[in-house]
């Protein structure tokens, strides 16, 4: 994403947000609120995917991945009116721009965490891009990637880390 | 909270060709991504040009492009976030080049920031404006549109802006259907004051006090557009 760190704790930048927390999905809360204005406001981390610093997720199942941002992501994104992803068959490059997401006027390119061909992309975003935002590490999938270099992922935070760079960035 | 400076360029006063500054504004862009470049806020007047966003359509438009162009119109398809929108003499644009890694701000405490101070501004002249419209980014005096919102942001850093209506000829506006709204006035300050004069370079300058103070510059740099260009 375009919006690499997040939550201000600076008090001026605070368009935060709060992230409906996923019910029945194993997802873990930020201990950590972001504490902004009087609003705590917490974002959930998916266990057992890859993240990259700039908060887009992989799921990696053999040597496909599926991609999306976080919840972290979409919250400080607001209200995704507009999802743009690539052709089914092209490739993405990892720590490129594959995609972009339009929220409140702004247009903010989406890099891929990992490199490959795109074998599917979530054709549901273009009829309702607001699943980005109610279910980011589920409907709001945005692309299928067969991975040219499956070993990229170990570059990637796991959970744990990931959680601690949204916390660490809410500081 | 990292006290830094902001770099304001004011080219008010004679116009910039769109594409020329768009030049301006992707080197600028370019270099804050890669290097520790200070961010730089730039004011100017464009010639008459519609620019159409990553959402516009040519249902936007009510007049034909030939129609346009015979008016003296240029016509501009762009990567900002938005529909169609026009920009002219007597519009203060403003095109901030901040890196929002660095201010530790995401893509929405950005753009209600730009709201925020054009609504301070506004306020300075007594009007009362609001922004945080759900779903109509931008802000409003009552149910008119007097400033405009489009960015886009690409490795942190983001380009494009805000657009307020001065001393705008409002006529412009008919030929569109600006910001993809079919039902609501586009509106300007010297409209909303009556008589008053409003000078696009006392706004510029209240609205540079009024978004270094709500992102947290400590220093303001005056730098020209000669400058800016040879970057």
């Amino acid at each position: 994403m375009a919006l690499r760190q997040l939550a201000s704790s600076a008090a001026r930048c605070t368009g935060l947000s709060w992230a409906s927390p996923l019910s029945g999905q194993t997802s873990i809360s930020l201990a950590t609120a972001f504490r902004v204005a009087g609003v705590r406001a917490f974002a959930t981390v998916e266990e057992g995917l890859k993240y990259a610093k700039s908060h887009e997720w992989a799921k990696i199942e053999g040597d496909t991945a599926t991609i999306g941002i976080s919840d972290f992501a979409q919250s400080e994104l607001g209200d995704i009116v507009y999802v743009e992803l690539p052709e089914v068959g092209s490739e993405v490059t990892k720590g490129e721009n594959f995609g972009v997401v339009e929220s409140v006027k702004a247009a903010s390119d989406v890099y891929s965490p990992l490199s490959g061909e795109v074998v599917d992309t979530n054709q549901a975003l273009s009829e309702d891009p607001s699943q980005v935002n109610t279910a980011p590490f589920h409907d709001g999938w945005m692309i299928k990637v067969k991975l040219t270099n499956p070993s990229e992922a170990d570059s990637l935070l796991d959970s744990t880390a990931y959680g601690k760079q949204c916390e660490d960035s809410a500081h | 909270m990292v006290s830094q400076p902001l770099r304001v360029c004011n080219a008010l006063g004679s116009l910039w060709k769109y594409s020329a500054a768009l030049r301006v504004q992707d080197r600028l862009a370019s270099l804050s991504s890669k290097s520790d470049t200070a961010d730089t806020l730039i004011f100017l007047e464009h010639p008459a040009t519609y620019t159409i966003g990553k959402r516009g359509t040519p249902a936007d438009f009510k007049s034909s492009e030939e129609e346009l162009l015979h008016l003296g119109a240029d016509i501009e398809n762009i990567n900002r976030g938005g529909e169609t929108t026009f920009h002219g003499p007597g519009q203060v644009v403003m095109y901030p080049i901040i890196n929002l890694r660095r201010l530790r701000c995401g893509a929405r405490a950005y753009v209600e920031g730009l709201e925020d101070s054009l609504i301070a501004t506004l306020g300075s002249y007594g009007l009362e404006a609001r922004g945080r419209v759900p779903g109509r980014t931008g802000v409003w005096v009552g149910e008119r549109k007097i400033a405009a919102i489009g960015v886009q942001i690409s490795h942190g850093v983001t380009r494009h802006g805000a657009a307020l209506n001065v001393t705008t000829d409002l006529s412009w506006f008919t030929h569109i259907v600006p910001c993809g709204i079919a039902d609501k006035e586009v509106t300007s300050l010297q409209r909303e004051l009556g008589e008053q004069h409003a000078s696009v370079q006392e706004v510029a300058s209240r609205l540079s006090t009024a978004l270094a103070q709500h992102f947290g510059y400590n220093e303001l740099i005056e730098v020209s557009r000669q400058q800016l260009e040879s970057l």
